[in-house]
Order: C-alpha cells, then sequence, then structure tokens
C-alpha cells in the first residue's frame, strides 16, 4: 500500500462486500485513501472496480463491512450520507448532465440548492469553473448541443462546484470518441496538481502511468495489487495482472 | 409552424390574450346574429365561460391529483402502491356521468349541513377526481422515462430526494407526459359538459335551454359545438406552446 508522507486518511473501507443476487460483485475489500493521493483504478470488465467506487458515496449500498468517509461512517443514516455526498463529487461514463437545464444551471444547482448560496454566487462560482475548464463561451447552451469532451468537461465542473475533497471518476474516457479523451484528461491532469483527492476508474493506461500516485488493480472482485504505477507496470506480482496487461499494453 | 415552435412564449401569450377575449368578447357578434341566437347571446357566452371555469379548475386539481398519485404509484410503501391503483381502477372504470351523479347526490349527506356545496363545485370534484385518475398513468410513465444516471447525478452532488424530484426529475418527466396530459385537458373541455346533468348551466346546458325555447336545434347547436371547437383548440395551442418551451434541452443548436 501506498502513504504519502504526513498521511491524513480520507476514505477508509475496511473488509467491504456487496453482491448482486449470487454474484459476488466486491469481496472483502480493504483499503485506505489518503488526502491529495491520486489513485488509478484498474482492471477487467466486471472486476469490481465500478462497483467500489459507487459503494463509496452510496449509489450501491454495501452489504458487510465499513466505509469512513472524513470521519463519518457511511449507513442508514440519511444526515451521514448528506454529509458525505457533500464532500465528495462524481463524474459519471455518461456525463449524466441535466438535460432540461443549461451548461451553468447545470453547474449551480447544487450549490444553490444544498449550500444555500445565492443564485448570483452560484453563477458567478459556476463561470469561473467553466472558464478554467475552457467552456465559458458555452454556459446558456444545453448538454445536448456540447460535444461528448465537453461534456464531461461540464461534469467535471459540475462536481468541483461543490467543493469536494474527493472527486470520484467512473470511467470518465470511455464513452468518448478518441478524439476527445485528451481534452478531459488535460483537465484531469490539472486537476491532480492541485491537491484533491481522486479516485479514478480508468482503462486510459497512459493516464494512469503519467498522472497517479498510487495504482489498485481490481480482478474478481478483490485488490490483487496496490502499488505504484511504475512497479505495477513494470513487475505485477500477480499473472493475472501480467494477462491484463499485455492485452492493455499494446500501443504503450 | 416554424415561427410558433421558434416562439412557444409568444404563441402560449396569443392564446391566452385569444381565449380571453372569446370569453369575454363573444357576445357582442353574437348578438348581431339572427334569432333564435343573437337575443340571447349573453347566455351563451355565460355557458362558454362556465365551461372553460369549470375545465380549468378540474384540469389544474386533477394535475395536481396526477402526480402524486403517479408518485404514489411508483412508491416502495405497498399500501400507498395500492391505494393509488384502486383509485386509478376504480375512476376508470365506471362512467364519468355516474361519478358526477355521485358526488352531487352523496356529498350533501356526508357533509355537515352548515357546508353547503354548490352544483359548480360538485361537478369541479368529480371532474377532477376522473381526469386525475388518467392523468395519473400519463405522469407515471413520464417519470419512468427519466434516466436513471439524471437520479444519480442529482443524488451524488447532494440534493435530497425531494429537490431530486423537484429540480430534476418532474421537470423532466413533464416532457413525455405533457403531450398526453394536454389530450386529457382537451377532452376535459368537452367532457365537462356532463356537468348539465346536475343542472350546471354551462355551455351545453345553455345550447340546450335555448333549443327548448325556440325550437330551432340546427343553429343553436351548430353555434354551440363552433364555440367548443375555438376552446378546444385555444387549449391545444396553449398545451403544445407549453411542450415546446418544455424541450429546449432536446434541441439541437438552433
Amino acid at each position: 500500500m501506498i502513504v504519502p508522507e504526513n498521511p491524513r486518511p480520507i476514505i477508509e473501507a475496511r473488509n467491504v462486500g456487496k453482491r448482486f443476487g449470487n454474484f459476488q460483485a466486491l469481496n472483502d475489500v480493504t483499503a485506505t485513501f489518503y488526502e491529495g493521493q491520486v489513485t488509478a483504478i484498474i482492471g477487467p470488465s466486471g472486476s469490481g472496480k465500478s462497483t467500489f467506487l459507487r459503494t463509496l458515496n452510496r449509489l450501491e449500498k454495501h452489504d458487510s463491512g465499513t466505509i469512513v468517509v472524513d470521519g463519518i461512517t457511511l449507513d442508514d443514516d440519511l444526515r451521514h450520507l448528506d454529509a458525505i455526498r457533500r464532500e465528495v463529487g462524481m463524474v459519471f461514463q455518461n456525463f449524466n448532465l441535466f438535460s432540461h437545464l443549461t451548461i451553468l444551471k447545470n453547474v449551480s444547482l447544487a450549490p444553490l440548492r444544498v449550500r444555500k448560496m445565492s443564485r448570483a454566487d452560484a453563477e458567478a462560482r459556476a463561470l469561473t469553473l467553466l472558464e478554467r475548464v475552457g467552456l465559458k463561451d458555452q454556459a446558456h447552451k444545453y448538454p445536448v448541443q456540447l460535444s461528448g469532451g465537453q461534456q464531461q468537461r461540464v461534469a467535471i465542473a459540475r462536481a468541483l462546484a461543490m467543493d469536494p475533497k474527493v472527486l470520484l471518476f467512473d470511467e470518465p474516457t470511455s464513452a468518448l470518441d478518441p478524439e476527445m479523451v485528451n481534452e478531459v484528461l488535460a483537465v484531469m491532469r490539472e486537476l491532480a496538481h492541485t491537491g484533491i483527492t481522486m479516485l479514478v476508474v480508468t482503462h486510459e493506461m497512459g493516464f494512469a502511468r503519467e498522472v497517479a500516485d498510487r495504482l489498485i488493480f481490481f480482478d474478481l472482485g478483490v485488490i490483487l495489487e496496490d502499488t505504484t504505477p511504475e512497479n505495477f507496470f513494470l513487475n505485477p506480482n500477480h499473472d493475472r495482472a501480467k494477462a491484463f496487461l499485455s492485452q492493455v499494453k499494446h500501443g504503450y | 409552424m416554424n415561427w410558433s415552435r421558434q416562439h412557444p412564449g409568444w404563441m402560449m401569450f396569443g392564446s391566452m390574450v385569444g381565449l380571453l377575449l372569446f370569453l369575454w368578447g363573444m357576445a357582442i357578434p353574437l348578438s348581431l346574429a339572427p334569432a333564435p341566437i343573437g337575443p340571447v347571446a349573453h347566455l351563451f357566452a355565460d355557458g362558454a365561460r362556465a365551461t372553460v371555469m369549470l375545465t380549468l379548475i378540474a384540469g389544474s386539481i386533477g394535475v395536481v391529483l396526477g402526480v402524486l398519485a403517479g408518485l404514489g404509484k411508483l412508491s416502495t410503501f405497498l399500501p400507498l402502491r395500492w391505494l393509488c391503483d384502486f383509485y386509478v381502477w376504480l375512476m376508470r372504470g365506471t362512467p364519468l356521468l355516474l361519478q358526477i351523479l355521485f358526488v352531487w347526490l352523496t356529498l350533501p349527506q356526508i357533509l355537515p349541513d352548515s357546508i353547503q356545496v354548490s352544483d359548480f363545485a360538485c361537478a369541479a370534484i368529480a371532474l377532477a377526481l376522473n381526469i386525475g385518475a388518467y392523468n395519473t398513468e400519463c405522469v407515471r410513465a413520464g417519470i419512468l422515462a427519466v434516466p436513471h444516471g439524471q437520479v444519480e447525478a442529482a443524488r451524488a452532488l447532494g440534493l435530497s430526494p425531494f429537490q431530486t424530484f423537484m429540480d430534476v426529475v418532474l421537470p423532466q418527466s413533464m416532457r413525455v407526459a405533457l403531450p398526453a396530459l394536454a389530450n386529457n385537458m382537451a377532452s376535459l373541455v368537452k367532457d365537462s359538459s356532463l356537468a348539465y346533468a346536475i343542472s350546471v348551466v354551462e355551455l351545453t346546458m345553455v345550447g340546450y335551454r335555448v333549443q327548448a325555447e325556440s325550437y330551432q336545434p340546427i343553429p343553436v347547436f351548430l353555434t354551440i359545438a363552433a364555440i367548443y371547437l375555438i376552446l378546444t383548440t385555444a387549449f391545444t395551442t396553449l398545451t403544445s406552446a407549453l411542450e415546446n418551451q418544455l424541450d429546449v434541452g432536446r434541441k439541437r443548436a438552433e
């Protein structure tokens, strides 16, 4: 496990289990994530990596084990859940922008409703964030008028608008045309250097290698490898990881 | 058509103004018509106003009922789902005329004597309950059509279930539900004529009375039919403009 200097744990998952019917999606997963750490989570389809990410803000309810986010235990208490969701932002594979709202309103909705900001403040902040992802001039368009890469950058701005301590990315570039992958990765790369904690489920090996501090390899609902990207790519410990790498590595 | 698509706000404004002008001004041109219409033109105007009031009141309550019962049908709380299922089953499975008569005859018996319910209110209640049941299915279909990712995104941002519903699910479900709701509303303009059975003086009742005195059903009922057509046209223009207004998110670049 990779522990930074002066570690302050922000997410602690202990023995987390999750099953869908007869399928054991997560099996006794234990991992601690530290403030400021950028973790890439990789693995084959159905290995449980997305499910794990989604349990961390309870989009999937875990069946066993404990998850503590920033000192708050994730359980059935709605106040705990609300508190955690305020600290944890999420970016989805399919962007999930609110299709009936303009870009500006997409980004300003949560601060307006959840943080109770004034409309003027929320929109001013939204414009600043949109400028940061290079989309200030698109603020008054609707999501459907934007390209996939632009939509995903808006989704990142929307998550940032809540000023989260942690950002979860669930395969953020998997639904994009190859041409648009880089513009999203560029925004994520820039974010990684700001000190925000990031957990990124991804198939972008180049990104994982270059940007992540830590790499987790999932298979069959368990963490097989938890190491630095360099270690993982140069000498993986498990045969399953080697086989995975030989499949995805060509081109690097 | 293109113009009306691009300016739904003006279309809505226009059809509203048109409807109001028609309701308040129709007695003037009608009074120039020959007997049996001209001399009693004000009766036609009163009847049309009653019909529109009945439609608007029952229609508004019906939309609220439809949203509540539509949500109830999607609830995980079983008794609530059963209650809403029962409501829809009951109102769709019995004749509207029976429902109107039932409300009119039983309400005075159920309520204490101090509360007087007018014939008009009875008709409005029965019509609202009836259209509410039909709206329920439209609203339910609309809510089911909202992609789950939209709800997940809202919840992940920290919006409460209620905020998620009001800010995200309801507006998006209306894009799907609105054409069907509009259809129900246009039917309501016509269905409100059944209120004549409990002596509410609405448009059909006016026609019936005027022809009974003049023995000239053809011009009288043709006039009534024309007024109904103008009313339903105004309502469908209004709702299709509203539809365009809500459609914004799906439009491609202008």
